[in-house]
């Protein structure tokens, strides 16, 4: 995490209430730090959105497409996997992150849009044997690529977007600060309608 | 049976919505649609939270303490709507149930037990695929939880030479000769039935644990889940994603059954 993505989630933090703070030890998550997580895991799942926008458009120069790439990257674990299934094939095909990205900008056609729907459901945050929290968020995106002959593909996905919440500190003017830090993992892709 | 008409102006709470707004520039969505996804019940997650009445119709969190937090009213309207209109469940049948949850005080979670998921996962087994069904439970463990593998069902190398065929056997004086004929019965894989005790039915996870170590199996993809629950007294229900474009869409549940026994011991073989 870099420093200015870490002060933004401490300011997030401290804008949302003063007690996310206390230096308790417990691990239970309030419906008020369960809402300033979603806020902030919201954010990640909104910068993941942007980056498939750009790189899904035509003319989103190479050199920046790979930029963003290199940026979307960075918003997940390093294991991560996205899985991607359709109407037609039920069977999950797994895809790095790197390679689904490579996938969206390598698609064949001459003009691609993507939308999102203005719609997410974050999941419970559930509490994993290594003391992390895990939660899932879900949005839906509607894809459509058109070829100059006039061939048109429209799709709708529902992804599925693991997040993970960990509890970490940092000193910042020689004072210990809690935060929770929040990252992407595993995203289930799956076509909805046609 | 419920009106989705009386609830959907709920979902079309523009300040609630719009809180949560991801692009902003969506010229080509679908109203209806994004109405349709609304409505959709997304997650499992959000089916227990609908079912037990933990969240609003717009999906915000409700929690202890707020006037609608497991309220019986909303219960009644939510349930209903939990129910797969295409799966041919009679509506006496779900009258029931949901008068039974609600009067009863029956709630849903992922820690309670009686929930069982089995996952069609697709093997490679020495380069051959195959498609066996994955039961898995969640473990509580010192922190948190985790789903666990319980069982294995569908390993078609198992079902090879099932009949005992009564032409082969150890004879009864095996014991005389020091079983020195074993070597027929492990020749003799087809008919492996035959020289084991009648009521033999291999454990699919230990097989498939064996072969996972002897490298002779490769994990492959999932092709589909589904859910097993035995939460509500004296009901089992499954659980199964329709993804659709209708309002009746995402989790839901696809089989409603009374049981006999109120609280069995194991749904592995559903």
């Amino acid at each position: 995490m870099n420093m200015s993505r870490l002060l933004f989630t401490i300011v997030l933090f401290l804008g949302l209430g003063g007690a996310l703070f206390s230096q308790e030890k417990t691990l239970e998550i309030t419906p008020e730090r369960k809402r300033a997580i979603d806020s902030l895991a919201l954010e990640k799942v909104r910068d993941l959105s942007r980056y498939i926008t750009l790189v899904g458009n035509k003319s989103t120069p190479f050199s920046e497409a790979q930029r963003v790439i290199d940026r979307a990257v960075e918003l997940f674990s390093d294991d991560a996997q996205i899985g991607v299934s359709s109407l037609n094939r039920r069977e999950i095909r797994y895809f790095t992150v790197r390679r689904y990205f490579d996938h969206l900008m390598a698609l064949n056609y001459d003009q691609v849009t993507v939308e999102w729907y203005n719609i997410q459901y974050v999941s419970d945050l559930e509490l994993q044997p290594d003391g992390r929290y895990v939660g899932v968020i879900t949005i839906f995106q509607k894809f459509t690529g058109k070829t100059n002959e006039g061939l048109k593909y429209e799709d709708t996905t529902k992804k599925d977007i693991t997040i993970y919440v960990e509890k970490k500190q940092t000193q910042i003017g020689g004072r210990l600060v809690d935060y929770w830090d929040v990252w992407l993992g595993d995203v289930r892709v799956a076509h909805t309608s046609k | 049976m419920m009106n989705w008409g009386r609830f959907l102006p709920l979902f079309l709470l523009p300040g609630l919505l719009s809180s949560y707004g991801l692009m902003g520039q969506n010229f080509g969505i679908d109203p209806n649609r994004e109405i349709q996804l609304q409505a959709s019940t997304k997650q499992i997650n959000q089916f227990f939270r609908r079912f037990n009445a933990e969240e609003a119709p717009d999906g915000q969190r409700w929690y202890e303490g707020h006037v609608d937090f497991r309220s019986p009213y909303f219960r009644r309207k939510y349930i209903p709507l939990l129910i797969d209109k295409q799966a041919g469940i009679p509506d006496s049948l779900t009258s029931a149930f949901v008068a039974e949850s609600v009067e009863n005080n029956q709630y849903l979670s992922l820690h309670a037990g009686n929930f069982l998921a089995e996952v069609q996962v697709v093997f490679a087994w020495e380069g051959r695929l195959d498609t066996v069904q994955l039961m898995l439970s969640v473990q509580e463990e010192e922190i948190g939880s985790k789903w666990v593998i319980v069982g294995v069902q569908g390993i078609s190398q198992l079902t090879v030479g099932y009949k005992d065929t009564g032409q082969v056997f150890l004879h009864p004086m095996s014991h005389e000769i020091e079983f020195m004929n074993l070597f027929r019965a492990f020749q003799d894989a087809e008919n492996l039935h035959s020289y084991v005790k009648e009521d033999f039915s291999p454990d699919g996870l230990s097989v498939l644990w064996y072969e996972i170590q002897r490298k002779r199996v490769v994990f492959k993809s999932v092709l589909g889940v589904r859910f097993h629950c035995r939460q509500i007294p004296g009901w089992y229900f499954v659980l199964q994603q329709k993804l659709r474009p209708e309002l009746n869409s995402g989790w839901l549940i696809t089989k409603l059954e009374r049981t006999r026994t109120p609280h069995p011991q194991s749904i592995r073989n559903e």
